[in-house]
């Protein structure tokens, strides 16, 4: 399955637009990331525990979108994008969205 | 090319687990946690505690206090009540064997509640609505070598140690819950939890406190007399798990346990005292 | 000991009542999806040549949605514990779909028949305010392709 955010994927052509995909997913951080991040806040610098925990967080939401995509029969996702919010102190949700095609 | 929207199935963006099962698992081990670190947090206040030295806890407490500042300026002053208390007081401590360098004060506060506790420093607070209530010295006796007992297993600071460091972690976590009911189930935990530790003081301080009654009238007579009248003081039907005391019964069946060993005897009554005079503060006896 | 009472009463309510709330939108949401399932919808920004003059037209919907007591608490638990929060999931499942109905239903007010360039934005509306957040706002927009007869 080829997943891109480009709309016109070179060398191949799209035969079938099958509409839009979705993937999302809501993550909460733990009480262990939590106190080390709140000790990192002093000295400043990458979040390391944070980072990991939404790259999984979007890998999971990519998945979702791949899973919606295969069950209606595509074989590529175009343009995709992601947003991340947070619902609430504490959790964030990362979603990922794009349009579902059949390329030869 | 052809664009179409074929219906996407539902079920992929939603986790799939029932929501209650979800609920009472993340509850429960969330509570068994609380439970278990503080647990483990009243050990090591009680640990580290007891490496204040008394004369320590004294001072500190000594500059903060209000004693000195009601201290009787002169004989006129001292009212019979505080001499015979301080009298009373000092019989316990002899026979309480208390470790070097601790020493012990009874303060007699005129407020109507029934109550009477053990502070920092080896200060006693006996509240006139409580020595009203005493039937005869000896149920006295035994509230006041009760809070001897507190004093001399050091109940005072650890139980304040524990308190500091178990509110801390508690509202750490209820603050990163941002949900009320979730920081209160988080809150109780961590509160039951706290609670069996002072239940278990008390009842090593009424054992302890059995033992000085006996050494100094010689029978135990009395001391049930005191948690019959606790129990019938209490008006909140509370739970026991909810209270930080042991329940009343459960206080006299450990004394009717040993009141085969000591038996029962003569009660002395406690001689009368003029009113309480709201409008004059109480007045320690000058000195230790 | 009251409050405690209280508040699982509201915990039961919201389970019982807010669940039920919850299904019958999702049935809302599966039958309004039906009705225009024929409305398509793209993310994609090119726009295929049509044989009849087409016009355009910005839609939008936008929806906001909030969880029960029971959610709240069982999302409040997790926050100790980490990993996936299944009642935000749902919430957000629901504004979504919502979202893109409602952005489908102006599109079928102007006339159009296929949305391109659809784009979701959410954001969380009283996070700031306090404690107790579960309101999440999804703001989803499109180009409608109206084609002339």
């Amino acid at each position: 399955m080829i997943i891109t955010n480009i709309e016109v994927i070179p060398d191949k052509t799209i035969v079938k637009h099958l509409g839009m995909v979705q993937g999302n997913t809501v993550r909460a951080k733990h009480v262990g990331r939590d106190f080390l991040a709140g000790l990192k806040n002093i000295v400043g610098g990458e979040l390391t525990s944070y980072t990991e925990l939404l790259s999984e967080a979007r890998e999971e939401a990519v998945a979702r979108m791949r899973k919606q995509a295969e069950m209606i029969g595509a074989n590529a996702v175009v343009n995709v994008r992601f947003s991340t919010s947070s619902v609430t102190a504490g959790a964030a949700e990362l979603f990922a969205y794009g349009t579902a095609v059949v390329v030869d | 090319m052809k664009y179409e929207n074929p219906k996407i199935p539902e079920g992929i963006n939603v986790s799939t687990e029932h929501p209650l099962i979800d609920f009472l698992m993340l509850a429960v081990g969330v509570a068994l946690s609380v439970c278990a670190i503080v647990v483990l947090l009243a050990w090591s206040a009680e640990y580290a505690a007891r490496f204040v030295p008394f004369s320590v806890e004294r001072s500190l407490v000594e500059k903060a206090f209000l004693t000195d500042r009601y201290a009787a300026k002169d004989e006129a002053q001292v009212r019979d009540i505080d001499i015979y208390l301080k009298a009373l007081t000092q019989r316990l401590v002899n026979a309480a064997n208390l470790p070097e360098g601790m020493t012990v004060r009874s303060h007699l506060i005129e407020d109507e509640t029934i109550n009477a506790y053990a502070t920092l420093g080896g200060n006693i607070f006996i509240l006139r609505g409580l020595f009203e209530r005493m039937p005869n010295e000896n149920a006295l006796a035994m509230v006041i070598a009760h809070e001897i007992a507190h004093i001399k297993h050091r109940d005072p600071i650890i139980a304040m140690a524990r308190g500091i460091s178990v509110s801390f972690i508690t509202s750490t976590l209820i603050g990163m819950t941002n949900n009320s009911l979730a920081g209160g189930i988080v809150g109780q935990a961590g509160l039951f939890t706290a609670l069996r530790f002072s239940r278990e003081q008390e009842t090593a301080a009424d054992a302890a406190a059995l033992n000085v009654l006996a050494e100094v009238y010689g029978h135990l007579g009395g001391a049930t007399d005191l948690f019959e009248i606790l129990g019938a003081e209490s008006t909140s039907r509370v739970p026991e798990f909810f209270s930080s005391h042991p329940r009343s019964e459960r206080r006299i069946s450990g004394v009717s346990g040993r009141t085969a060993i000591s038996g029962n005897g003569p009660l002395i009554p406690l001689p009368t005292f003029p009113q309480a005079n709201k409008a004059t503060p109480y007045y320690p006896v000058p000195g230790k | 000991m009251f409050e405690l009472l209280i508040f699982f009463c509201l915990l039961v309510v919201g389970y019982l009542y807010g669940g039920l709330v919850e299904r019958r939108h999702f049935a809302s949401i599966r039958e309004r999806e039906s009705q225009y399932q024929n409305l398509l919808t793209f993310s994609t920004r090119h726009v295929p040549p049509f044989d009849s003059p087409v016009t355009v037209a910005l839609v939008v919907g936008s929806t906001v949605v909030s969880i029960d007591f029971f959610k709240r608490t069982a999302a409040g638990l997790r926050m100790l514990v980490g990993g996936r929060v299944s009642a935000y999931e749902s919430l957000l499942e629901r504004a979504r779909r919502e979202a893109i109905l409602r952005m489908k239903e102006e599109a079928v007010r102007v006339g159009a028949t296929q949305i391109f360039n659809v784009k979701l934005e959410t954001a969380s509306i009283t996070k700031g305010a306090g404690r107790q957040v579960g309101c999440v706002e999804v703001f989803a927009y499109g180009t409608g392709i109206i084609v002339s007869r």
